[in-house]
């Protein structure tokens, strides 16, 4: 783009956003990376949102500009998804499309503009007596929109499973500069193809979502959790299967290991925090019997019970801390040169103990220190690795690493990206592990499939380029 | 008052995680990133790393310096923060520092 075609650009953004336009270099450098290692550049360009009609002006100007588009939401993510790796990029910042538009406690839904954070939004629900059940780590932060468009999904997933299943309906605008409505208001659609279900782990590459139909549950009218302590990984899962062969469903099942114990200044064994199984009021005592039985059973030893969500939170908190420890853990070692990264694989529950294992014997090979921890009960695993940014070799031991624990997840016949997405930095674990072991070496062939999607939706090639596949 | 450089040791630990957002009171009456401490704090991060406070003139301008000056100290962030930074102490240090360096 020539500088006077670019200064006719941010008039144009300008007419429109007016003091919601940002140009200022430090601004842009706000919205010039995300949570994640990978480095990006400064936009041209950062502009606020605060309805459909604008999104469809800013989208309009991109086909007719030949400028790109990066939707962000709290830019939060773990693997590259929200940062912008050209120059003609405007972000399209939807912090402020905050608002929850419609509540249906007889339907279950409830709309909401995509800006919103999921705590926010829960928080509101909860005068409703329900719920949205999709609670990454990052709940605090994370946008509803940025939530979608990633497939998040967090420690209730072990019984409600990830954004996928409880998102309705989606307005769009895509990159034609049209606005689709996909989905229903029901649980039950089936009108054609599931459109709903291509944006959801999308990363920005199909459109910006400006609505979304959330399903909702409700909140548990009561509550029971046990944290206990095991020798090692085996019993602990065992203690978990034991579980599910007695039919409970718990909401959260959560692991660390022995070493990430210690760092959580807890003694160095391997432990479990199991709450939210379904009971109602007067069966909590029956449940958590069942429930001890299950860890007694296999060596584990009780150390904390729960009767109501509130006292669970408390057993909780060592886990929560979890992002807190690896921190301290990589400052402590490298001090501001530290360089930490965060793993997110997923494996069938049959094979976590051997994931475990082979997880702490990859970070012995590679010589580098790992902390594990994961949603133990949808066998999502977050082994999370730091090395001094600044020593190139130990950079590289990490590197290597990441591929392995990669090739471990294929090998078990799990995936190589169970939350967090692909982004650029998991784009050739992608596309030569993960979706190549499953066709013969023909990644190729479902990558076009994936192409050709993103055409049908961004003929122009707009949206967030260089993510996922290229 | 803290130095820019006990500044600049603080905001570098910044991870871009945004949990202190949450319950920032600027942050949530204006939706916009560098209205919130992780804006802020990074503002900061940028703005010594090119030098601002050892005599360079890095073109300070009202879009950088609003965001900074309306935090409240309130502190409501300090507790979310997992890598433990002081973000109100490092506002109000900087905020002190720009002053100064505007009067000089
Ligand atoms: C400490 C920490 C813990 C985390 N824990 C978890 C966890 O437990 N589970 C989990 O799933 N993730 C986790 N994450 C990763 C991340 O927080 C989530 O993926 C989150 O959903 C991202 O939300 P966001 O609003 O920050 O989105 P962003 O990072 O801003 O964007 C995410 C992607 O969606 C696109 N996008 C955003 N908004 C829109 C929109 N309106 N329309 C179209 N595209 C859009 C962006 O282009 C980008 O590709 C964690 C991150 C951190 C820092
Ligand atoms: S101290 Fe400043 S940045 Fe922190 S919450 Fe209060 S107003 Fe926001
Ligand atoms: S909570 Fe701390 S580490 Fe996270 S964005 Fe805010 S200042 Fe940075």
């Amino acid at each position: 783009m020539s500088q006077g075609r670019g200064g006719d650009v941010i008039r144009e953004l300008e007419a429109v956003f007016k003091d919601r336009l940002f140009t200022e270099p430090h601004i842009l450098a706000l919205y010039s990376h995300d949570a994640s290692s990978e480095v990006g550049v400064k936009p041209m360009a950062v502009v606020q949102p605060v309805s459909v009609d604008e999104v469809v002006k800013v989208v309009k100007l991109a086909i007719d500009h030949g400028f790109k588009i990066v939707p962000v939401g709290s830019s939060t993510s773990l693997s590259g998804n929200a940062t912008p790796k050209l120059e003609n990029t405007v972000i399209v910042s939807l912090e402020r499309m905050n608002s929850i538009i419609e509540v249906s406690d007889i339907d279950w839904y409830a709309r909401v503009q995509p800006g919103i954070k999921v705590d926010e939004l829960n928080l509101e629900l909860m005068g409703y007596g329900l719920q949205w059940p999709v609670d990454p780590a990052s709940s605090k932060t994370a946008t509803v929109g940025g939530v979608i468009s990633n497939g998040g999904g967090g420690m209730r997933g072990a019984k409600y499973g990830p954004a996928s299943h409880w998102v309705l309906g989606l307005e769009a605008v895509i990159g034609t500069g049209d606005v689709v409505r996909v989905g229903c208001r029901t649980v039950k659609c089936r009108e054609g193809y599931n459109l709903v279900q291509l944006f959801i782990g999308s990363e920005g590459t199909l459109g910006v979502i400006t609505e979304a139909t959330l399903r909702l549950a409700p909140l548990p009218e009561s509550f029971v959790g046990i944290m206990a302590r095991f020798g090692n990984a085996e019993s602990l899962v065992n203690a978990v299967i034991k579980v599910r062969r007695d039919r409970l469903w718990p909401m959260v099942t959560e692991f660390v290991d022995d070493k990430t114990a210690q760092l959580l200044s807890l003694e160095p064994r391997y432990y479990l925090w199991i709450g939210g199984v379904d009971t109602y009021a007067g069966s909590e005592q029956g449940v958590l019997t069942k429930l001890s039985n299950a860890i007694a059973l296999n060596g584990g030893e009780i150390i904390g019970k729960a009767l109501t969500w509130q006292d669970f939170s408390k057993l909780l908190e060592p886990r929560k801390m979890l992002y807190s420890a690896q921190l301290k853990a990589a400052f402590g070692d490298y001090g501001m040169d530290a360089f930490l990264l965060i793993e997110d694989i997923a494996v069938p529950m049959s094979k976590l103990p051997e994931a475990v294992r082979e997880l702490q014997e990859l970070s012995k090979k590679h010589g580098v220190k790992m902390m594990l921890g994961g949603h133990i009960g949808d066998g999502n695993l977050h082994p999370a690795v730091w090395a001094r940014r600044s020593d190139k070799d130990e950079v590289e031991r990490i590197m290597r690493f990441f591929e392995d624990v990669g090739s471990l997840a294929i090998r078990l016949n799990g995936t190589v990206s169970a939350e967090h997405g692909i982004g650029t930095q998991k784009k050739e674990l992608l596309k030569g592990g993960a979706i190549g072991s499953r066709n013969n070496g023909r990644s190729d062939l479902v990558i076009e499939l994936m192409r050709n999607i993103k055409r049908a939706f961004d003929p122009y090639g707009i949206f967030n380029p260089g993510k996922i596949f290229d | 008052m803290m130095s820019i450089k006990e500044i600049h040791e603080e905001v570098k630990k910044c991870m871009y995680c945004g949990f202190c957002e949450f319950p920032c009171p600027t942050f949530n009456a204006l939706r916009s990133r560098a209205y919130g401490p992780r804006g802020r704090i990074n503002l900061i991060k940028a703005l010594i790393e090119n030098g601002f406070g050892q005599g360079k003139d890095v073109g300070l301008n009202s879009d950088v310096i609003n965001p900074i000056m309306t935090c409240l100290h309130c502190a409501a962030c300090d507790t979310q923060c997992p890598a433990g930074i002081r973000i109100a102490d490092v506002i109000h240090g900087f905020k002190a520092i720009i002053l100064e360096t505007i009067l000089k």
